[in-house]
């Protein structure tokens, strides 16, 4: 298998078919990160093409300090957050905003049954009940794999304070889904 | 009543993170603690069941992101013939300006709109004559 760095290499040349052998290689913890923090919305969508987007402009600066995949969570982490907060501002400043409390989320058919579709909605609107901060760590721990450690590196964050969000993120996610879903 | 550095062992150990002796601290708190056992039992659920979802995106994610970056290279082709041409415009077109401009005031020794525009000489009684000549 190709190394990263030797795609990286080949796409900085102008190679696009390597620079999109990259894109499907990172598809799905970039999608981890936005579908978690956004739910699987149109935003999500555009936010995740967004991230590999801007990552192409800024691939002559990336200097390796960290892995491929860590720069692209961050990347999308931050899209995702920016997302969010424009989504607070237009709610705020919206007249004729519905009561509606989370976007509309669509699960792609991925060949799961009906069983799992809900509890993957299940699971999603639970995470999008969450406050952002909180959110963030338990995208980035559960779901994409990422130690305290390194979810502090990617959040700019001390590990007090990743650990602290991620044992209030963790209670509020059981009442969510003890409350809400009945989950026991 | 958890103590927190025993919760943030507890949060450490779900992914291995614990040196010997902190699993050592963490195993004799676990074994004198069923409060501290029920809530790793909770937080394992709760891990499994977010870890064992598949968050996924629509198909053909790569496609769509060559098809942006395409069009971002077309406008990045696009914008510097067009700033190029503005380059080259700007400077003669100012200068013309500048010098119709320069014109109109040395001739009417006035600043108005109609100066500028050059039709201080024209009253409505005059374009009529004009007109009923012509015809």
């Amino acid at each position: 298998m190709v190394s990263d760095d030797q795609l990286l290499e080949e796409a900085r040349k102008g190679d696009n078919a390597a620079f999109q052998q990259i894109v499907e290689r990172y598809e799905s913890l970039v999608a981890g990160t936005v579908v978690g923090m956004l739910g699987n919305t149109q935003e999500a969508e555009d936010v995740a093409q967004e991230v590999f987007i801007r990552f192409y402009k800024s691939m002559q600066q990336f200097r390796g300090d960290s892995a491929l995949g860590t720069y692209l969570t961050r990347i999308a982490i931050n899209l995702s957050l920016n997302a969010l907060k424009k989504q607070k501002r237009k709610n705020l400043f919206s007249l004729f905003s519905s009561n509606q409390k989370h976007p509309e989320l669509s699960i792609p058919d991925t060949g799961i049954n009906q069983d799992q579709k809900e509890t993957q909605a299940m699971v999603q609107r639970a995470l999008l009940e969450l406050e952002e901060e909180f959110r963030s760590v338990i995208v980035l721990r559960m779901i994409d794999g990422y130690s305290t450690k390194e979810t502090a590196k990617i959040l700019e964050l001390p590990l007090g304070t990743v650990l602290s969000r991620l044992s209030r993120a963790q209670k509020k996610l059981k009442e969510v889904l003890t409350q809400s879903y009945g989950f026991t | 009543m958890i103590a927190e550095h025993l919760h943030n062992l507890l949060l450490k150990s779900l992914d291995a993170e614990l040196s010997p002796e902190e699993s050592l601290k963490l195993e004799s708190a676990l074994t004198e603690s069923e409060e501290l056992r029920t809530l790793k039992e909770e937080y394992l659920q709760q891990k499994a069941l977010i870890s064992n979802q598949e968050f996924r995106l629509r198909p053909f994610l790569a496609t769509r992101v060559m098809a942006g970056l395409e069009k971002l290279q077309e406008t990045k082709e696009w914008i510097p013939g067009l700033s190029f041409a503005f380059k080259r415009l700007a400077l003669p077109v100012f200068a013309l300006i500048l010098l119709v401009l320069t014109t109109a005031i040395v001739v009417e020794q006035q600043i108005t709109v109609d100066t500028f525009l050059g039709v201080s000489v024209l009253s409505i009684d005059e374009l009529m004559n004009d007109f009923i000549v012509s015809n």
